[in-house]
């Protein structure tokens, strides 16, 4: 229970489990604390000459300070705040030390937690004083979360409470915006950033404009304990990383012109071994190489992927526990395999755990991949700390076709599951650098309610029934409205913009057949063959903006399909403001 | 008032060819499948595999034949657990055999053992050793959750003993024995000495409803109601009892068995572990 709704929690707030209600514990309690897993330099060493050259630029700096309060009071999930809020100073910044790209992110979390589970930091406001007295408020919460608290439960279930808002004009989009930072999928620490937004890139009613301001800057930190009985009497620590990202070139001002650096760690044996090998070592160059491609060229973000620095966990030192992990315990893998990188690079390179296979709860079906947080930890050791994707054991079996050489492989003869793979890396690279799905499916509890991101420069999609499932598909979103989208979207929907690519060929295509999906993962879309659907158009206008699907973001896998010798697929775009997001990132330089 | 009866029993005769009318069509159980698997964070409904009906068992055959995508071939060995159909045993024994990657041999034993449960114990003990360790522990927790007979618990035994690292046992011990266990459920073959005499046996699906008859224990006995319903492999029954408030029973004790005679049908449904038996009679219209 408390997996599926960690999880959930990423995407659909509206209903909460706080796993610590049924158990509580008044007696002396011993944290658990993970030991550091044992990892050991690769023998694998990316190829520059098939990766590319790693980007970074010296000129991007990042600057940290740490600050400790000790013994500060809690509240409950449902219980009004009062004036427990702790207002921290994190002291007077010009400018200059941010640069037009610059950023500050706030990492907190709570230590000498007294019981059994934890509590969240929850950012509750973030204000600059300018040194002419001029005070903006970036955090607007309504008068309802202090006076009637965050959430309401019932047996250890609880809904937002509605009286419990964030007002235009905040950093956040909305309270499930807010919310997404101050309760993380895993574990108990969080991660804000600003600025979130610009209001020259037509964002929401956005309050930054050109960067961070000159002046003091404070923020109130909240300890939300989820322990489920009341906390009145109870005291905990709480530590805040502050990291000053300075940057002071202009946003995108060239392909390749900004770095994401990531650590690899091979989790296992096989895939140890798998790497070892030629087509292993193959495979996981044209892997990067790919994710490269996707974020310095086809998504428009004009990021190059910084160092690799890569990393091996043996089953004899742990990583058999992890190398095929259910997502509930992707925590501990996060954790433990983090602390084994140690500080070395924290906040400079992202995380990446190859595993053989993520299960998603009990039922045994495989995850492709899964981000620590939408907006990710700059902090190592922590139960958020990177990002899981699957190898399926297969790392050295793909991209089996005879025309793929020793050490390379042309695009066109790489394999459908294997680009697929590293579309999961740029996916789950976006959640972590702070991006949610465009649109997210229907909320399982409430089919009418449906969550849509906060930039308003991506197309909003709606589900459509099936007919057991509600279902968000590139069927879905080639027939919805985006007229209300603003600029760079042309106000014209999806099948608008498509239809006038592809000559309508798709619009009557799915007309003809409402059974059929727009997806045909059989064969005859990794094979060419024609298979089901096979007079579907070949040309899945990969370009057009106003298509959800060619969001790099987008929420299901993509459509991909060889034809006459390349591959014809959804597109891999970010939106300027979803650009704007990742570049603010401490981790992107 | 006796056109609304005559109208109530058109529907309870025709139920099943109701239900038969509204069954997915192929198109649509694939579609169903595929709009599943292509989410990246998946959260299918429940009893998602039940609901797609018996006819989602050759679709997914189908499907698997034809070269799926790695992901697509995880959620359809997934599904195939669902179904108790003894064709599911041959075609998962043969890929395991024939399987060299360990995640989708993994996946595969869970299957084999979910659907087909006891009898695949011969089967699936080599896998105990393994020498992938997650296959070894899929292996292990499955004939845990979905096997209760003794000689599952000396294999288990066996192998916690010898080849369950400690972190193999701490997550064996998360799954609860014997939980996955369906209701035994058969269809009796015995015939009378009149062969021919008596009606066809139920269909399992005809077995769902109240049946009113008698209940009978070692000390008590007396008249009693029970409920039958199924979802998916599995079968639930709510037991009122005299002087009692109702009793739901799920679990792997019960052993329910239908006897067809010339007037009707019996259905006898045993709780082995209360050593206890509830017996009830239908009277059933000569087709």
């Amino acid at each position: 229970m408390r997996a599926r709704g960690r999880i959930v929690a990423w995407f659909a707030l509206s209903l909460l489990w706080v796993p610590g209600c049924t158990k509580k514990s008044e007696s002396p309690f011993q944290a658990r604390v993970l030991p550091a897993a044992k990892l050991t330099e690769a023998r694998y060493v990316p190829d520059p000459a098939i990766v590319g050259t790693p980007v970074s630029n010296p000129s991007v700096r990042l600057t940290r300070k740490s600050l400790r309060y000790t013994e500060i009071g809690m509240v409950a999930f449902d219980e009004p705040w009062g004036s427990r809020e702790l207002t921290v100073d994190l002291g007077h910044h010009d400018a200059s030390e941010f640069g037009p790209q610059g950023s500050m992110t706030l990492f907190a979390e709570t230590e000498r937690y007294p019981m059994e589970g934890g509590a969240y930091p929850v950012l509750s406001s973030f204000k600059v004083i300018e040194d002419g007295g001029v005070e903006t408020e970036y955090v607007n919460l309504s008068d309802g979360c202090r006076t009637g608290g965050m959430w309401r439960c019932t047996n250890g279930s609880c809904t937002a409470n509605s009286e419990c808002t964030v007002h235009a004009g905040s950093a956040f989009g909305g309270r499930l915006d807010w919310d997404q930072h101050q309760v993380p999928p895993f574990g108990y620490a969080t991660t804000n950033s600003f600025p979130r937004c610009d209001s020259t890139v037509n964002s929401w009613d956005c309050p930054f404009s050109g960067g961070l301001k000159t002046g003091r800057y404070r923020a109130k930190y909240l300890l939300l304990s989820n322990s489920g009985s009341s906390v009145t009497s109870k005291l905990a620590d709480l530590r805040i990383e502050l990291f000053i990202k300075t940057d002071s070139r202009d946003r995108n001002s060239g392909a390749g012109d900004r770095g994401l650096g990531v650590n690899l760690i091979l989790v296992g044996d096989r895939n140890i071994s798998d790497s070892r090998t030629d087509s292993g070592a193959r495979n996981l160059n044209l892997m990067f190489a790919e994710v490269n491609r996707i974020f310095s060229k086809e998504s428009g973000a004009a990021l190059g992927l910084g160092q690799i620095k890569v990393y091996e966990w043996a089953d004899a030192d742990g990583g058999a526990e992890f190398s095929q992990v259910q997502a509930s315990r992707l925590g501990d893998l996060f954790e433990s395999g983090s602390k084994g990188v140690g500080s070395e690079g924290e906040g400079e390179r992202v995380n990446l755990f190859l595993v053989s296979d993520i299960e998603a709860g009990s039922r045994g079906f495989t995850v492709l991949g899964l981000s620590g947080g939408i907006l990710g930890p700059p902090r190592n050791g922590t139960q958020g700390s990177g990002l899981a994707f699957s190898s399926f054991d297969s790392l050295k079996d793909f991209n089996p076709n005879p025309g793929c050489g020793m050490l390379d492989c042309p695009r066109e003869h790489q394999e459908g599951d294997f680009l697929e793979m590293a579309a999961t890396i740029a996916h789950e690279l976006g959640h972590y650098l702070g991006l949610n799905h465009p649109s997210e499916k229907p909320d399982p509890q409430n089919r009418n309610h449906q969550d849509q991101d906060s930039l308003n420069d991506t197309p909003s999609c709606q589900y459509r029934i099936q007919t057991i499932s509600g279902v968000l598909d590139q069927r879905a979103c080639y027939f919805s409205d985006t007229a209300l989208q603003d600029s760079p979207l042309s106000g014209r929907s999806c099948q608008q913009e498509c239809d006038a690519v592809t000559g309508g060929g798709i619009s009557s295509y799915l007309r003809r057949d409402p059974a059929s999906s727009l997806i045909d993962s059989q064969s005859s879309l990794y094979s060419g063959s024609a298979g089901l659907n096979g007079d579907m158009p070949f040309s899945f206008c990969p370009q057009v903006k106003e298509c959800q699907f060619n969001h790099v973001m987008w929420y299901t896998t993509k459509n991909r399909r060889m034809d006459s010798g390349s591959w014809q697929e959804d597109g891999n775009l970010f939106s300027p403001q979803s650009s704007a997001l990742l570049q603010w990132s401490p981790f992107v330089r | 008032m006796e056109s609304v009866r005559s109208l109530i029993w058109v529907l309870v005769l025709t139920f099943p060819a109701f239900l038969q009318a509204y069954a997915l069509s192929p198109g649509e159980i694939r579609a169903e499948i595929q709009a599943q698997v292509s989410q990246r964070h998946p959260d299918p409904p429940s009893n998602f595999w039940a609901r797609l009906g018996p006819e989602a068992l050759p679709v997914i055959r189908e499907m698997l034949s034809s070269n799926p995508s790695l992901l697509e071939r995880t959620w359809l060995i997934e599904g195939l657990g669902h179904f108790t159909d003894p064709s599911v045993g041959p075609i998962l024994e043969s890929e395991i055999r024939a399987s060299g990657n360990a995640v989708l041999r993994k996946k595969m034993i869970s299957s084999l053992i979910r659907s087909q449960g006891e009898q695949e114990l011969d089967f699936v003990t080599p896998y105990l050793q393994d020498p992938d360790p997650h296959v070894r522990l899929e292996t292990a927790k499955a004939i845990r959750l979905h096997m209760s007979g003794s000689r599952a618990a000396g294999v288990l035994k066996r192998f916690e003993e010898s080849h369950a690292e400690p972190w193999m046992k701490r997550e064996l011990d998360s799954v609860r024995p014997g939980e996955g266990v369906p209701v035994k459920a058969r269809i009796s073959q015995m015939r009378s000495t009149q062969e021919g005499s008596e009606l066809e046996p139920l269909k399992e699906v005809e077995w769902v409803g109240d049946w009113e008859g008698v209940w009978v224990s070692e000390k008590r006995s007396g008249r009693a109601s029970a409920r039958l319903s199924r979802t998916g492999t599995r079968w639930k029954v709510e037991l009122k009892l005299p002087k009692q408030s109702k009793i739901e029973l799920n679990s792997g004790d019960l052993e329910i068995v239908s006897h067809p005679s010339r007037t009707g049908h019996w259905i006898e449904i045993r709780n082995k572990k209360e050593d206890s038996v509830f017996l009830a009679f239908r009277k059933t219209k000569r087709p």
